[in-house]
C-alpha cells in the first residue's frame, strides 16, 4: 500500500516536472503568436488564386482569426458596467451577436487590402496581458498605420481582446457607443440595433457589390 | 522658394496676428475656464472618474477606492449609484477577475452639450460627402493617377511645414522641431520642391503632426465641449481656436502678401482653391474609408466623437 502511494507520488512528480518543462516550450511569445496568424492571413490575401473568390477568401481568413480572439473578453469590455447587470444567458447572447457583427464588419474590410506589409515594433507583457505594437505599411502610397494588438493569456495561449488602430481602440469605441445607446434608451434597444446592423451588412455583402469603392 | 522666406512669412504672420490670437485665447479661456460647467457625462461613472487616461492596474484599484469614498459624499445621485454598486457586488460574486481589469472600463468624459446641433451638422457633412465631395473626388481620381495624387499630398504637406514646426517650437519639443526642419530641407531640395517625401523614404524622418490645438492643450487649456462644424467636421472649443491659430501660420495664406486689396482678394481665392484641392486630393486617396467607418459603427455620430477625443488626447500626450 505504502509502496503504491510512493509510486503515485513519484509519477505525479515526474508528470509535474514534465509539464513544467514543456510549458515554456509550448507557450510562444505574444508577438510570435500574432505573427504566425498574421502571416497565414497575409498568405491568403496575397494568393492570386483567391483574388477573385472574395467569399472564400473571407471565410478562410475568418477561420484563422476567429480562434485567436477571446470573444467573451471582448464583449465584457465593450459592455463594461452594463455587463455586470446582465444574466449569464444575456451575456452569452450578446457575445454571440457581437462576435457575428464584428466578423461581418471586419471581413468586409479585407477587400480594402492592397499589398500592405506588417512590421513588428515592440512587445510588452504585464502579467497575463500583452501588447504587440505593429505597423501596416503601404509602400505605394507611402502611408503607414500603427496597429496595436492587445492580448490576454488563457491556458498558455495569447488571445486578442482589442485592436488599436492609429491610436483608436476598437473596444473603447464600441463601449462608448453601447453606453450611449443603453443609457439613452435600453439594453434591449441596443440588441435590436445590433441585429439590424448585422442583417444589413449580411444583405449588402450578399447582393452584388454595390457602388462601394 | 527658400525655407527662410517661408518661415519669415510665418513669423511675420505671428507678429501681426499674435495680439489678436492672444485676445482670442483670453476671451475663450475666460468663457470656458475648465470646461467643468459644460461637462455632460456619458455614464454615471463619469461623475467620479475624471481621468482621461487609463491608469495602470494598481491605479485602477485606487481609483475605485476613491470612487467609493466620493460615492458616499455625492448623495444627490445616490439612486443611480446604488444600482451600480449592486451590479458591482453581483459581478464580484460571479467572477472576481472582473475587478482586475477595471482600468480600461472607464467611460471617457466627453462634453457634448450641443448634441442636437452636432448631430444635424454630422448629417450635413455626411450628405456633403456622399453627394458632393465623393463624386468630385472620384472624377479627380479617374483623371490623375495615384502617384501624382500622392505627390500633390506631399507637396502640400511640405509647404505647410511652418504650421507644424512652429507648434513643435511653441511646445519646446526640440527633437520634433529638428525632424520637421530636416524634413523640409531634405524634401524641398532632394524631393523636388516637396513632391517626393524622400525624408521619410530614405531617412526615416516621420512627419510630426503638431498643431496649435495641441499646443494649447500642452499648456493646460481644457478641450471644452465637442463641436461639429459644417464643412470642417469634428472639433472642440480648443481645437477650433487651434485651427484659427494654424490658419495664420499657414504659408498659403501669405502667398505674395501685399497691401493691394485686389491682389489680396485673388490670394484668398488661391488659398481656398488650394484648400479645396487638398481636401479632394485627400479624399481621392482614402475613398472607401469613411464608408467602412460608417458601416462598422452602430451609431456613427457617437463613434466618430469618441474616436476624435481619443485621438486628440493621445496626440497631446505625445
Amino acid at each position: 500500500m505504502q509502496l503504491l502511494k510512493k509510486n503515485i507520488y513519484i509519477v505525479v512528480m515526474v508528470l509535474a516536472l514534465f509539464l513544467a518543462l514543456s510549458c515554456p516550450v509550448l507557450a510562444s511569445t505574444p508577438t510570435e503568436q500574432v505573427r504566425e496568424k498574421a502571416d497565414k492571413v497575409l498568405k491568403i490575401l496575397n494568393d492570386p488564386a483567391l483574388k477573385n473568390n472574395k467569399e472564400k477568401r473571407r471565410d478562410l481568413v475568418m477561420n484563422i482569426v476567429e480562434d485567436m480572439i477571446d470573444w467573451q473578453e471582448v464583449s465584457r469590455r465593450a459592455l463594461a458596467i452594463h455587463w455586470r447587470k446582465r444574466t449569464a444567458e444575456e451575456r452569452k447572447e450578446f457575445t454571440n451577436l457581437y462576435r457575428d457583427l464584428l466578423k461581418r464588419t471586419y471581413s468586409d474590410k479585407l477587400d480594402l487590402y492592397a499589398g500592405e506589409q506588417i512590421l513588428y515594433d515592440s512587445e510588452k507583457i504585464e502579467g497575463s496581458r500583452a501588447v504587440v505594437k505593429t505597423r501596416m505599411i503601404n509602400k505605394k502610397k507611402g502611408e503607414e498605420a500603427s496597429v496595436e494588438y492587445r492580448l490576454i493569456k488563457k491556458d498558455d495561449r495569447w488571445l486578442g481582446y482589442d485592436l488599436v488602430i492609429e491610436g483608436i481602440s476598437a473596444v473603447n469605441n464600441y463601449r462608448v457607443q453601447f453606453n450611449e445607446i443603453i443609457t439613452s434608451s435600453s439594453y434591449e434597444n441596443l440588441i435590436k440595433k445590433m441585429k439590424n446592423r448585422e442583417f444589413k451588412i449580411r444583405e449588402a455583402s450578399k447582393g452584388t457589390k454595390s457602388s462601394k469603392k | 522658394m527658400g525655407f527662410r522666406e517661408d518661415f519669415g512669412v510665418a513669423e511675420d504672420a505671428m507678429k501681426h496676428h499674435g495680439l489678436l490670437l492672444l485676445l482670442l485665447i483670453i476671451v475663450v479661456s475666460v468663457f470656458f475656464p475648465l470646461g467643468t460647467g459644460y461637462t455632460q457625462t456619458t455614464s454615471p461613472q463619469d461623475e467620479t472618474i475624471q481621468s482621461t487616461e487609463p491608469p495602470s492596474a494598481s491605479d485602477a484599484r485606487e481609483a475605485e477606492e476613491s470612487e467609493e469614498v466620493k460615492d458616499k459624499k455625492e448623495e444627490d445621485s445616490s439612486v443611480k449609484k446604488e444600482e451600480q454598486d449592486k451590479g458591482k457586488e453581483e459581478a464580484a460574486d460571479e467572477d472576481e477577475k472582473d475587478d482586475e481589469y477595471l482600468e480600461e472600463e472607464e467611460m471617457e468624459t466627453i462634453a457634448d452639450p450641443l448634441k442636437p446641433f452636432n448631430r444635424l451638422m454630422f448629417d450635413f457633412n455626411d450628405k456633403l460627402y456622399f453627394y458632393l465631395l465623393k463624386p468630385v473626388a472620384q472624377a479627380y481620381e479617374a483623371v490623375l493617377p495615384e502617384p501624382v495624387r500622392v505627390s500633390i499630398r506631399n507637396f502640400i504637406s511640405n509647404i505647410t511645414t511652418p504650421v507644424r514646426l512652429l507648434n513643435c517650437i511653441l511646445q519646446g519639443k526640440a527633437e520634433k522641431a529638428g525632424i520637421e526642419y530636416s524634413r523640409f530641407m531634405v524634401n524641398t531640395i532632394a524631393g523636388g520642391l516637396g513632391f517626393f517625401d524622400v525624408a521619410k523614404k530614405y531617412h526615416n524622418l516621420q512627419r510630426q503632426d503638431e498643431d496649435f490645438g495641441q499646443t494649447l492643450g500642452f499648456y493646460g487649456m481644457k478641450e471644452g465641449f465637442y463641436i461639429v462644424w459644417p464643412f470642417f467636421g469634428p472639433s472642440t472649443v480648443r481645437d477650433t481656436l487651434g485651427s484659427a491659430g494654424d490658419f495664420f501660420s499657414d504659408p498659403f495664406v501669405y502667398v505674395n502678401p501685399t497691401t493691394d486689396i485686389e491682389i489680396t482678394k485673388i490670394n484668398s481665392n488661391i488659398h481656398s482653391g488650394i484648400n479645396t484641392t487638398q481636401r479632394v486630393n485627400e479624399i481621392s486617396l482614402t475613398l472607401g474609408t469613411y464608408e467602412e467607418f460608417k458601416e462598422s459603427s452602430i451609431d456613427p455620430y457617437v463613434s466618430m466623437r469618441s474616436a476624435y477625443f481619443e485621438l486628440r488626447r493621445k496626440k497631446i500626450k505625445e
